[in-house]
């Protein structure tokens, strides 16, 4: 569904991608890990057009994601759960549940979502008129995830969504996650956990300064060479 | 008791002008984190529109100028500000600046720095008795105009599409952007509104003074920006507050200065919004963070 | 003294001292020559030139130092230019042309240089008065609170009739600018600017511009350093008002207000917002330009078009805001230690450290 090749990077003279490829097939959970500043959040931001690669190329279902606005990104099927969740602190649960869906022309699908959000999780449906900043980390969570689905996204980007939220919260969270890869999503992982990711994922990078390290099945990776590939110990190998 | 309420009227007269001006003047700041000094030359064009059209009834005229201003803010918007959109708040505001230079110069390229006269309809200056106070036309419509003005907000940023996606692009400029706010339009648009606020700015201010000159955007923009400082940058309620109570302060200043002293209301004015920035130097409506993010 | 020719040597020495000195004996120089060579009108270009580097160099000591701009520096050249002026005004005159000045003022008339430092003296004391509450602000609001305090400072000298002569001109000032008494106070203006920056002082408060909050966490005392700069800021702009005063011979409340203020702005930005380098080189550039536009106004239009001028520079600073943020100098200082390497191995350029990363 999404191909990554060889991407390239820069933050001013930085290298953030050093030509990294990934792909991600439809219906997979495909999951990132790496140390911070591997380049984990920078692969997703050029993904969603927010950075721009100086080499390399971006297909989605085929086309080039390259230099297309991040909102047009979004009308392809792309949304986001970002980093820190990024919800709209100053509007309603409803409004952030409705501008997540606002571009979408099919109002009856828009209709249809909303209610699939809200049955997925009730607690928002409780806390439809209160101000999103008054949330709890978790309630925050998943309404980022909600206003994500409200896009009827075909590829959901997760940006380190264990960041901040206790481990029960994080449990019941990937359970949802799982569910909605069964209802048929796409998902790409990106986590700090790493062992929440093999667990989640179907298959599995391991991003070291902004190269691919270590590739694999996500049920065929050790715990050695994840850490091996993680930390740059002697015996990492690229390639699965 | 009546010269009382004259200049409480005067004050809320004053007061709304401010607001209005001040809208203008957040709604951009909102989207952008643009202080837009060059709103003071949409007030100044929307004059010398007036004066331009003044030979058409003027329900035309004026419908004609909102339109105008409004273009030329757009315009100045994609010309001047787009490619700076990610720029930090000094450049912008010094982009500004220099794109006022260029307007309030046009101008003068265009007309010469005289002032010229406007001619206005007739009802403007009357005055109609309103429970014993003699109140102008003017003042009326200034009263009227920001009611309507403020009603139509709320309900636009509270229902409208348009509108919540301004107020998710103010608040996080790149989120909205994820999730599918197309930035161009919501700036223009934000801009085409701060226009359209410039421009009942110049009506009501030129209806008043009846004089066009170049220079004339200079005091109402500072006067908006200091009520938009004062209210609590980057957010709407702050401005509309700051624009009420610094027309409430000149006026105040109008009532208790002694006539040797009155030439320099507008330096007590500003001296007493820099007193209150002492104090509450976030502003008085503080909601959002103006600064920079860490 | 063998360690003074040691020191004479080493490269450190040459990289402290060499922006002053790469902007100061250039200046010396084309002023000499000037001096020596060129025309009345262009002399007196080279005087205006000089003064709008003093009032560049102030606004930047405060807005370049600290990333908070300023739109009222100017209203501190106004204040130093009246001050001056009041002090330098012979008494006779100031009997004819403002009988109502307060007493003491009125018998008082002095030479131009002490009257140049009490002037500075008056308007640091301002600025130290006003500036406080104004630089606790954050944001964009220490900006706004500035053109408020300029256009508080332009309306009392407008109206203060009795002191001030209002809306008309004050004149009676010796007109004793010359290219040699500017060209002093012009280096004066830019060795202080210079000593300024590369204090502890200095660059503690270039710190807080890069990153503000990161600076406050190593405590950095940053509305502290933000309100000396702006003191001594403020003193500089006395400086450039009182040394236009006695230029023109006469000021009035429209001389040193916005649009001064905004050519000062514009210098500072095309030249280099962040560099002491940027204040001079960008007063020079647009000086030259401005100059060029209006002698080549003066032989397309006769007297020149009003308002074309601004025009034309007003588009030239977007454009280096679009294109050139950095300005001129990019932000970084005169270095002759740079144009030495270039003197050596002509065509060669020296491999930094990211360029070798770059092939790795």
């Amino acid at each position: 569904m999404i191909e990554v090749k060889d991407v390239r990077v820069l933050y001013g003279r930085a290298p953030a991608l050093q030509g990294v490829s990934i792909t991600v097939q439809e219906g997979e959970v495909v999951g990132i890990v790496g140390t911070n500043g591997a380049g984990k959040s920078t692969l997703l931001l050029s993904i969603l057009g927010v950075v721009n690669p100086v080499q390399g190329e971006i297909l989605f279902e085929g086309t080039t994601l390259l230099r297309v606005a991040p909102e047009d990104i979004v009308r392809k099927g792309v949304a986001l759960v970002p980093e820190r969740r990024h919800i709209f602190h100053g509007m309603t649960v409803q409004e952030n549940l409705k501008l997540g869906g606002l571009f979408r022309k099919d109002k009856a699908g828009e209709a249809a979502s909303m209610e699939y959000v809200l049955d997925l999780f009730p607690k928002l449906k409780q806390f439809l008129p209160n101000r999103a900043g008054c949330l709890s980390g978790g309630e925050q969570q998943m309404l980022a995830l909600g206003r994500a689905l409200m896009a009827n996204p075909r590829l959901l980007l997760l940006d380190e969504p264990s960041l901040g939220l206790g481990p029960l919260i994080c449990d019941r969270f990937f359970e949802d996650l799982l569910r909605l890869r069964d209802g048929g999503l796409t998902i790409l992982l990106v986590e700090q956990s790493v062992d929440r990711l093999l667990a989640a994922a179907d298959r599995a990078y391991v991003l070291r300064s902004g190269r691919v390290a270590l590739e694999g099945v996500a049920g065929s990776l050790s715990r050695a060479d994840v850490r091996a590939a993680y930390f740059g110990e002697q015996g990492a190998e690229t390639g699965s | 008791m009546t010269t009382f309420l004259q200049y409480f009227v005067d004050a809320v007269t004053l007061g709304c002008l401010f607001a209005l001006a001040a809208l203008g003047v957040g709604i951009v700041f909102g989207v952008m984190r643009l202080a837009n000094f060059a709103a003071g030359e949409f007030i100044m064009i929307g004059s010398y529109v007036m004066y331009l059209l003044a030979f058409l009834p003027w329900p035309i005229a004026w419908t004609l100028d909102l339109c105008l201003v409004a273009l030329v803010a757009v315009l100045t918007e994609r010309v001047a500000f787009r490619s700076l959109r990610r720029a930090d708040m000094s450049t912008l505001l010094i982009a500004s600046f220099a794109v006022s230079i260029f307007l309030q110069n046009l101008i003068v390229l265009i007309y010469g720095s005289r002032a010229r006269a406007v001619p206005l309809p007739a009802f403007v200056n009357q005055s109609i008795s309103v429970f014993g106070l003699q109140i102008q036309v003017v003042s009326l419509m200034t009263i009227l105009l920001t009611v309507v003005v403020l009603l139509a907000l709320v309900v636009f940023f509270k229902r409208a599409n348009l509108g919540l996606q301004m107020r998710a692009a103010a608040e996080d400029f790149r989120m909205a952007q994820l999730v599918g706010t197309r930035a161009n339009r919501v700036v223009a648009w934000a801009f085409a509104i701060s226009g359209v606020m410039a421009c009942f700015v110049s009506i009501l201010l030129t209806s008043r003074t009846s004089t066009v000159t170049p220079t004339m955007g200079l005091t109402p923009i500072l006067y908006a920006f200091v009520a938009v400082t004062i209210g609590g940058l980057g957010n709407l309620v702050g401005s509309a507050v700051g624009g009420f109570v610094v027309g409430f302060i000149t006026v105040a200043m109008q009532a208790v200065l002694p006539p040797s002293l009155s030439p320099y209301r507008d330096a007590f004015t500003f001296t007493a919004v820099i007193a209150i920035l002492i104090f509450r130097p976030q502003g008085l409506v503080s909601t959002v963070k103006i600064e920079e993010r860490v | 003294m063998p360690g003074w020719s040691n020191k004479l040597k080493s490269q450190e020495f040459w990289t402290a001292v060499s922006p002053v000195v790469g902007l100061v004996v250039p200046l010396c120089v084309v002023v000499l020559l000037g001096a020596a060579f060129a025309s009345h009108s262009v002399q007196r270009v080279m005087i205006t030139t000089m003064l709008l580097i003093i009032l560049t160099v102030g606004f930047y000591v405060f807005a370049g130092n600290s990333g908070v701009l300023s739109f009222g520096h100017i209203g501190f050249a106004a204040i130093g230019g009246y001050v001056v002026g009041l002090l330098t005004v012979p008494i006779t005159m100031k009997a004819v042309l403002l009988p109502n000045l307060p007493h003491a003022i009125g018998k008082i008339a002095m030479a131009t240089i002490p009257a140049m430092i009490i002037g500075l003296i008056c308007v640091a004391a301002f600025a130290a008065v006003v500036g406080y509450p104004i630089v606790r602000l954050k944001g964009v609001a220490p900006s706004i609170a500035l053109l408020a305090m300029l256009e508080v400072i332009h309306q009392v000298i407008a109206n203060w009739k009795s002191v001030t002569g209002g809306d008309s001109a004050f004149v009676g000032m010796p007109i004793d600018s010359t290219l040699f008494a500017v060209l002093w106070w012009t280096v004066i203006v830019i060795v202080v600017a210079y000593l300024y920056q590369i204090s502890n002082s200095g660059r503690r408060l270039r710190a807080s511009r890069e990153d503000y909050e990161a600076a406050r966490s190593v405590g950095i005392h940053v509305t502290f350093e933000r309100y000396k700069a702006l003191i001594l800021s403020a003193a500089i702009m006395g400086v450039g008002g009182g040394l236009y005063g006695h230029y023109l011979g006469s000021l009035s409340p429209k001389i040193l207000y916005l649009g001064l203020g905004f050519l000062g702005i514009e210098m500072l930005i095309v030249g280099g917002f962040h560099s002491l380098s940027g204040a001079v080189t960008g007063s020079v550039a647009i000086s030259m330009v401005s100059e060029l536009l209006r002698r080549g106004g003066d032989a397309a239009f006769s007297g020149g078009v009003p308002g074309l001028q601004e025009v034309i520079l007003a588009i030239l600073l977007l454009v280096v805001l679009v294109r050139m943020p950095a300005g001129l100098t990019g932000g970084r200082e005169a270095n002759l230690l740079a144009l030495s390497r270039l003197w050596r191995r002509p065509g060669r350029s020296t491999p930094t450290e990211e360029s070798k990363q770059m092939e790795a």
